[in-house]
């Protein structure tokens, strides 16, 4: 690693001078990103990360960089940025000051919803460099992408997202500065409590593991950015040495969306994967590429989400623990996304009719009660709430969720979240000045930026686990990782549903109970990719059982199945789908008995 | 009624609440502000385990403001039950308000201990959730095992309090919660609206719902004066249109899909229209502009639209554009307006179509759209 990180200034330098009129700045490669947070949920749209000053309707600090130019001269600046609640013109302004002269124009608060380039004028270059920073003015999330830089008025860039994406691989020179990671037995990609889980099972078994996370910390849904709490339960198991990771990294139950992200134990999940020798763990590089050579996964390309490095990981097996299905979905896994049919599947749960309803995602939040009281602005921008209708609470439980087909919880997942600030704050507006009986000494102490989803896509394996397999409790060979949660598929709340109808940011469910069930295998391989696993939310279910499936614990327990199959995998020279083929019985002793098997290596303590 | 277990008579009731210090005091009489002359009983409610008298307060000017009842109600349990004084407060359709107690009284847990400030606070809340959980409950189902093991209070259970209702509640004192909510939201309520509707209803009463900050008021009036798409009577049309620039925007949105588009080809009531659309929240502005494409607008609408064409979003802006398909004769002002979009990419071609559509340019503004056809901008 030691001369990648004597790379890095060169990159920098490539990134800040190619070309002789023209300047391409990343916003999250600002040497300095002051109180504004890097955001990279939008990547598999816009292929970047971008700046957002989340400051819950507090000024953040400002975000400052140098710029070196090769000459000097005129340039023309614009910004990349978009109008988040444009209903009419939205809170996120923001200034651009250069050498200490702020633009005329505000940025931010166009109307408009799409990312744009917009305008914002001359200036002149005289020391080949000059300061850049960029003022927030209100706290209420406003963002930008990039700013450009070019001696030409004529020379807007391009704003399609492709068209973009070569460009900025042209103008930032990402493919001539790719690292190259060595070789993986196993390379994980999402370090959620799923691939964590499959990153530490495989590591302990001996395979050379490459864990790939596109957040600063480890969790997913279960980090301190998220806030969602483990459930599912791990003393019910058939076979009851599987969870024992997942009780490693169990930081214990805080509840939903806990005021204290520290009772999420990010330390402690980085520390357990830490001390694993076999793990290489690579932290804010989000995978967007993969090479194939037939229906194998040869290579993916991941990118830093702040740097902007390029780095290639090569392995003999791939497990897809995004959530997303990312890595499946770019290899060309089979997949599914919304509901099936009950004429399809048979389930008395499924849909009528197919489509595309998912879960929603999750943007929680807390306040907390101080000693004096406090303002909050009113936000016409935000949903729009009354004494007939509003949230009468200090913090944010499950409920709080968007998404239910009105929005594609992948494709739209930025929408998704900014319907939920649009919730939160708007909600938390009319509490703090209409209620003020009850709110005016409450303050928000932390409202989630980055979304805690639920549903994308299922990439589909050898089996589909349905609603009937979970039921009558069907005990297949090849049964694995027990599931304890209740069939639980959220809906709109119906009230909510009657105020918002198509926006609703509300949910409700009913808990259909289940007797604890094992997942089958090969739900944890992709069908047609031969050397893909896939762990956590994205596995081979139908919409009805993924309801049960979908939890934590039972998805962290799904990872560290998949690490012992990649064990045997590699044992034997086979696909995934060898080992329930030709060597299950070996993989069922491991899942039996893990620290049985001979060949295991307990690593070091430190 | 979920009391039924207990059929403890009124009076075993009264013996019972003076030997226990959970309740203090004897029966509760109408707080001193209540002055003869400003209520009228109209109510006596019966059942077994439960009495009490109803009465309409007056406001200030003799008109009818509320309705107030003095209860006395067994809270019980299995085979204990524990008197409750309170005085609660419903609107004009039986809507819950609030709660007061008599003098002297309090409310206790299990354990005797009163409540303390928070809680009562939350009852309030509790009570005031006419969408509470509790609803859908029955007594036997608040805790999960149904015997107590301590004599000394009826919220006093082996089992804990079901988890799904635990926000609804105050820790120590579900029965009270549940008996009281549903004492609130119970028959009463239905029978308050009623006597309403029977005995109260006038012109003066509607016009005071309609212009009330209450809701349900509004709703109600909106319904009772609103009929087939016309309003009944002249004088409730200025009331009823300031819902559209009241508060509650869902009250707003009700009324607009309720009027029918008809009404606002009058020229006054579209101007005085065209203002709720210039105040109103987003949400709002929108549903007016779709409002606005079923209706003839006349010219001053158009120009107002167009001069405010600035400050809207792209989805407002699309709409807007739409409305002006036809509009032929556009001020100046507007069309001035309309040339700063003939820069903006995204808006060139509607800005120059309805430029272009205009029977008469003004001579500044013929000039810039020539400018721009020469560009080869050609639509």
């Amino acid at each position: 690693m030691i001369k990648f990180i004597f790379l890095i200034p060169l990159f920098f330098l490539a990134i800040m001078s190619h070309g002789q009129d023209r300047m391409l700045v990343e916003a999250e490669s600002f040497d300095n990103t002051g109180g504004w947070v890097i955001d990279q949920q939008s990547f598999d749209v816009i292929y970047s990360s971008y700046l957002m000053a989340h400051g819950m309707g507090k000024q953040v600090a400002d975000a400052s960089t140098k710029v070196a130019f090769e000459k000097n001269g005129n340039y023309h600046l614009w910004v990349r940025t978009k109008d988040w609640a444009p209903f009419p013109k939205g809170p996120g302004k923001f200034k651009v000051i250069v050498d200490g002269k702020p633009f005329a124009n505000e940025f931010g608060s166009s109307g408009s919803g799409e990312w744009d380039w917009y305008y914002g004028g001359q200036v002149e270059v005289k020391n080949q460099n000059l300061n850049l920073k960029v003022q927030d003015l209100t706290g209420f999330n406003g963002r930008f992408d990039a700013i450009y830089f070019s001696t030409s008025k004529e020379d807007t860039p391009p704003n399609q997202h492709d068209k973009l994406l070569a460009f900025r691989k042209d103008l930032l020179g990402l493919e001539r500065n790719t690292i190259t990671e060595g070789h993986f037995d196993l390379v994980v990609v999402g370090g959620g409590i799923a691939g964590t889980s499959a990153a530490i099972s495989a590591s302990r078994m001996g395979l050379k593991v490459a864990l790939i996370q596109n957040r600063p910390v480890l969790g997913g849904n279960n980090s301190s950015e998220i806030r969602v709490h483990l459930m599912g339960r791990v003393d019910q198991n058939h076979f009851p040495k599987l969870g024992r990771i997942v009780r490693e990294l169990d930081n214990g139950d805080p509840g939903n969306g806990n005021w204290d992200g520290g009772r999420y134990g990010d330390a402690r999940k980085l520390a357990v994967v830490q001390a694993e020798p076999n793990i290489k763990l690579f932290m804010n590089t989000h995978v967007y590429q993969v090479e194939m050579e037939k229906n194998k996964i040869v290579a993916v390309l991941g990118r830093d989400i702040r740097t902007n490095e390029e780095t290639r990981f090569t392995g003999t097996y791939f497990s897809d623990c995004t959530g997303d299905g990312t890595l499946g979905f770019l290899a060309g896994a089979d997949f599914r996304m919304g509901r099936e049919s009950q004429a399809e599947t048979g389930e008395s749960l499924a849909s009528e009719n197919p489509d595309d309803f998912t879960l929603g995602t999750s943007n929680l939040w807390a306040s907390l009660e101080k000693e004096n009281p406090s303002d909050f602005p009113i936000t016409p921008w935000a949903i729009q709430f009354s004494d007939e209708y509003h949230i009468d609470d200090e913090k944010a439980d499950w409920q709080w969720e968007t998404g239910f087909g009105n929005f594609n919880t992948i494709t739209e997942a930025e929408k998704i979240r900014d319907h939920n600030l649009r919730a939160i704050f708007g909600n938390w507006s009319y509490l703090k000045n209409q209620k003020k009986e009850k709110y005016s000494n409450h303050e928000l102490a932390w409202v989630a930026y980055i979304g805690g989803k639920r549903e994308s896509r299922r990439l589909l394996g050898d089996h589909i686990l349905t609603q009937m397999d979970i039921q009558e409790g069907i005990m297949y060979p090849d049964g694995t990782v027990t599931a304890t949660w209740t069939i639980d598929l959220h809906f709109p709340d119906a009230k909510n549903s009657l105020y918002f109808p198509g926006e609703e940011f509300f949910a409700g469910t009913e808990h259909i109970r289940v007797q604890p069930y094992t997942i089958p295998y090969r739900s944890l391989y992709s069908r047609n990719i031969d050397n893909l696993f896939m762990a956590g939310r994205n596995i081979s279910t139908t919409h009805v059982a993924f309801g049960s499936t979908r939890v934590m614990r039972t998805c962290g327990m799904m990872g560290e199945a998949v690490g012992y199959a990649a064990y045997v995998s590699k044992k034997n020279s086979c696909t995934p789908r060898g080992v329930y083929e030709n060597h299950l019985k070996e993989f069922m002793a491991l899942i039996q008995s893990p620290l049985g098997n001979e060949i295991l290596t307990l690593p070091p303590k430190n | 009624m979920a009391l039924k277990k207990s059929h403890i008579s009124y009076i075993h009731l009264i013996l019972l609440s003076t030997g226990l210090v959970a309740v203090l005091g004897l029966i509760s009489k109408p707080k001193a502000n209540l002055s003869n002359s400003q209520i009228e009983s109209i109510l006596k409610v019966k059942t077994d385990s439960i009495r009490y008298e109803v009465w309409l307060v007056q406001g200030q000017t003799n008109q009818p403001d509320h309705y107030y009842g003095e209860i006395f109600t067994p809270v019980c349990y299995s085979r204990t039950c524990l008197p409750v004084f309170i005085n609660f407060r419903w609107d004009l359709l039986g809507n819950y308000q609030k709660y007061e107690l008599p003098e002297e009284k309090v409310l206790t847990k299990y354990d005797h201990l009163e409540f303390v400030k928070k809680e009562y606070e939350k009852l309030q809340e509790i009570l005031f959730n006419e969408n509470s959980i509790l609803k859908n409950y029955k007594a036997d189902q608040l805790v999960t095992s149904t015997e107590s093991i301590n004599p000394t209070g009826v919220d006093a259970v082996t089992g804990a309090t079901i988890k799904s209702i635990q926000k609804e509640i105050i820790s120590g004192a579900v029965y009270s919660c549940y008996t009281l909510w549903h004492i609130a939201h119970g028959d009463i309520s239905e029978k308050l609206k009623e006597h309403t509707e029977m005995h109260l209803k006038s012109d003066d009463l509607l016009i005071q719902f309609l212009q009330s900050p209450n809701y349900h008021y509004q709703y109600w009036a909106i319904d009772k004066t609103l009929i087939g798409g016309q309003i009944i009577r002249e004088k409730y049309t200025k009331p009823m249109l300031s819902i559209l620039n009241g508060e509650n925007v869902f009250a707003a949105n009700y009324l607009l899909k309720k009027l029918p588009s008809e009404f606002f080809n009058d020229e006054d009531e579209q101007l005085r229209f065209l203002e709720s659309f210039l105040d109103a929240s987003y949400p709002l502005q929108v549903s007016i502009l779709k409002k606005f494409s079923q209706i003839n607008l006349i010219q001053e609408t158009s120009d107002a639209l167009v001069l405010h064409l600035p400050e809207t979003s792209d989805e407002q802006k699309k709409l807007i554009f739409g409305l002006l398909t036809h509009e032929k004769k556009l001020d100046e002002g507007s069309q001035k307006t309309l040339t700063g979009f003939l820069l903006q990419p995204k808006w060139e071609a509607d800005a120059y179509r309805i430029l272009k559509n205009q029977n008469k340019l003004f001579p500044t503004i013929k000039g810039e759209l020539t400018n721009y056809s020469e560009k080869d901008k050609i639509f």
